[in-house]
């Protein structure tokens, strides 16, 4: 994949941690009341930068958490992702391929895990601070699982934010991890991307 | 290998390009045996398509042999004589698998772009622009094709390439657009547009049990393959249509209206000409008079089917009249693959011959003439097939 690069590299970042940011939850609403400040969280409540994307995929909810939660399959999906260590049943260990041969690497831990429903992360200490969670919901009319991915970072500019700023190198993080999700849903229903040989490659 | 490539507005060029090869162990390569220019070629040919570039490789109507399979190709063999739907099929989405393929959701790798102009993406297509895909096309001596095993049809040996040829794209194409206009015993169909996908309309208006079929175009030699084909003809040229489809319907207007013509309708009426005027100033992709005047003539109740191509936004756009005529508008891309053996039956069984629309065979390195005869329509220009690998 060339023209998305840098961004499949976030994805990996989506993926990273796994675990649970209850700190999305807190984000997801305007409602002052509901500032529950997670004192675990990665990103600081209300500091981060936030994206939120959502697939329909034919397939049960089932056959699509298998594949996220086995995190040592997902460098096969998102390009970007060179290797992720899984430590332990809570923790693992991601390396990613940057923009210019710069890498990254962090620990995340899992802070929910709820089979075929849900899984969420964050990352614990280094300076890729951030957070995520992913969702399996039936799609009604038996059109497969709606998977709704929810992530956030500390900001661009920030100190916390620098790394990210960088690894994100000018691109859309909202269209890389949309990018990246179609991917993974044309491969948990097709086996395979689609390619054009010009400006998308295998 | 040689290949139709774009070179900018009005203009294309046979070029020495690289062969294509296996990407992903879902693809085949495919030797091109026939190929034909589209009128939605033209659009592209013309400029009027966003996001095709040059060296661009067009062509969405081919057929040929299977010349090389990836390891996870099970069905297509090498040597297989096929013909290749023009929309691609991953085979394994929702709407794929409800025969909707042409809405498939994973055959488009740009599907970022294409998401942005309409919202979401219909399927890939061939060498139709890197929005619906940056998939080259068959336009050339070899062509890549997708997921095979869903998208390549063997051609049985008793038709020959120019009876198969159009099952890639315009005969579904017409027929669909019959189909989903609706028709039913006793209907007055009226068609827009009598180039090949008119034609194959009109035939298919008529397979699908419609009374009588008026045909609308102002080209002759067009009016008069319509009217061979059956339909009552209308040259826009010489009377109001509007008024004519009334008088010759009882005063109802026709049950069911077809727009074979899409983006690039000719027409003098004051909102054509400011459609003109807006396309080439680029405020709008599309002429829309042909849509404004179905839904303006067609009668109540009735439904308006748009197989024509449109690209983006249309203004003036008659809502009130679709309203209160209690309309339907149908429309889509073609679901080829749900078509081809129900329409390869029919041209087997003889009830249609697709040569008919044929007006010139020319070898691939005559691409460039062939696009200015058929974007000028002269020569009697309707329907031209190339033919690689046969010497200029």
């Amino acid at each position: 994949m060339n023209a998305s690069r840098p961004l499949t590299f976030l994805t990996g970042v989506a993926l990273l941690g796994l675990g649970g940011a209850l700190i999305s939850r807190a984000f997801s609403s305007d409602d002052e009341d509901v500032g529950q400040h997670n004192a675990g969280a990665a990103v600081p409540y209300r500091a981060g930068e936030r994206i939120e994307k959502v697939f329909t995929i034919d397939r049960p909810a089932a056959d699509l958490y298998r594949e996220w939660r086995d995190f040592e399959n997902l460098p096969r999906i998102m390009s970007h992702l060179r290797e992720v260590e899984v430590i332990d049943e809570r923790r693992s260990r991601w390396h990613a391929h940057g923009p210019a041969k710069t890498s990254a690497s962090w620990e995340a831990e899992i802070i929910a895990d709820e089979p075929n429903e849900r899984i969420a992360w964050r990352s614990i200490g280094g300076n890729v601070p951030n957070a995520g969670s992913v969702t399996f919901a039936p799609a009604p009319g038996d059109r497969g699982t709606e998977l709704r991915v929810e992530m956030e970072w500390a900001p661009p500019g920030g100190p916390l934010g620098k790394t990210f700023a960088h690894l994100f190198a000018g691109g859309d993080p909202g269209l890389i991890v949309e990018s990246d999700l179609r991917r993974f849903k044309s491969k948990m229903e097709t086996g395979d991307v689609a390619v054009n040989g010009t400006d998308v490659k295998s | 290998m040689k290949a139709v490539t774009w070179q900018g507005n009005g203009k294309v060029r046979v070029d020495n390009v690289d062969e294509p090869t296996i990407l992903t162990p879902h693809d085949a390569i495919v030797r091109v045996t026939s190929t034909a220019i589209c009128g939605s070629d033209l659009h592209m040919y013309s400029g009027y398509i966003p996001t095709v570039e040059k060296g661009d490789i067009f062509g969405h109507e081919f057929m040929g042999e299977v010349v090389e399979v990836g390891s996870a190709v099970s069905k297509v063999k090498v040597g297989d004589r096929v013909l290749v739907p023009f929309t691609i099929s991953c085979g394994n989405c929702w709407n794929c698998r409800r025969g909707k393929t042409s809405l498939c959701d994973n055959s488009n790798p740009n599907a970022w772009m294409a998401d942005g102009l309409l919202g979401y993406t219909c399927s890939g297509l061939y060498g139709y622009s890197h929005a619906f895909g940056g998939y080259p096309g068959g336009q050339a001596e070899y062509v890549r094709v997708a997921w095979p095993d869903t998208n390549a049809f063997v051609v049985p040996p008793e038709l020959e390439d120019e009876q198969a040829l159009f099952l890639t794209d315009i005969f579904p194409t017409g027929y669909q657009a019959a189909e989903q206009a609706g028709i039913e015993p006793g209907d007055v169909v009226a068609v827009w547009g009598c180039g090949p996908v008119g034609w194959f309309a009109i035939k298919s208006a008529y397979m699908l049990g419609a009374e009588r079929v008026i045909a609308i175009d102002r080209i002759p030699e067009r009016l008069e393959r319509a009217r061979l084909a059956g339909a009552d003809i209308i040259n826009f040229d010489q009377v109001d249509v509007v008024e004519t489809l009334k008088n010759e319907t009882g005063g109802r207007g026709p049950d069911r209206a077809i727009d074979c013509v899409g983006m690039e309708a000719h027409s003098m009426a004051p909102d054509a000409l400011m459609d003109k005027v807006e396309q080439t100033l680029k405020l709008s992709f599309d002429r829309a008079h042909v849509i404004r005047q179905a839904i303006y003539a067609v009668g109540k109740g009735g439904t308006v089917s748009v197989p024509g191509v449109y690209a983006g936004f249309i203004d003036k756009f008659p809502m009130g009249i679709v309203v209160n005529k209690g309309l339907t508008i149908k429309s889509g891309q073609t679901h080829v693959h749900t078509y081809v053996q129900p329409l390869m039956e029919r041209i087997r069984r003889g009830e249609i011959d697709p040569r008919e629309v044929i007006t010139h065979r020319l070898p691939l390195e005559s691409a460039a003439e062939a696009y200015q005869m058929f974007v000028t329509k002269t020569d009697g220009c309707e329907k031209v097939v190339l033919k690689p690998g046969v010497a200029a």
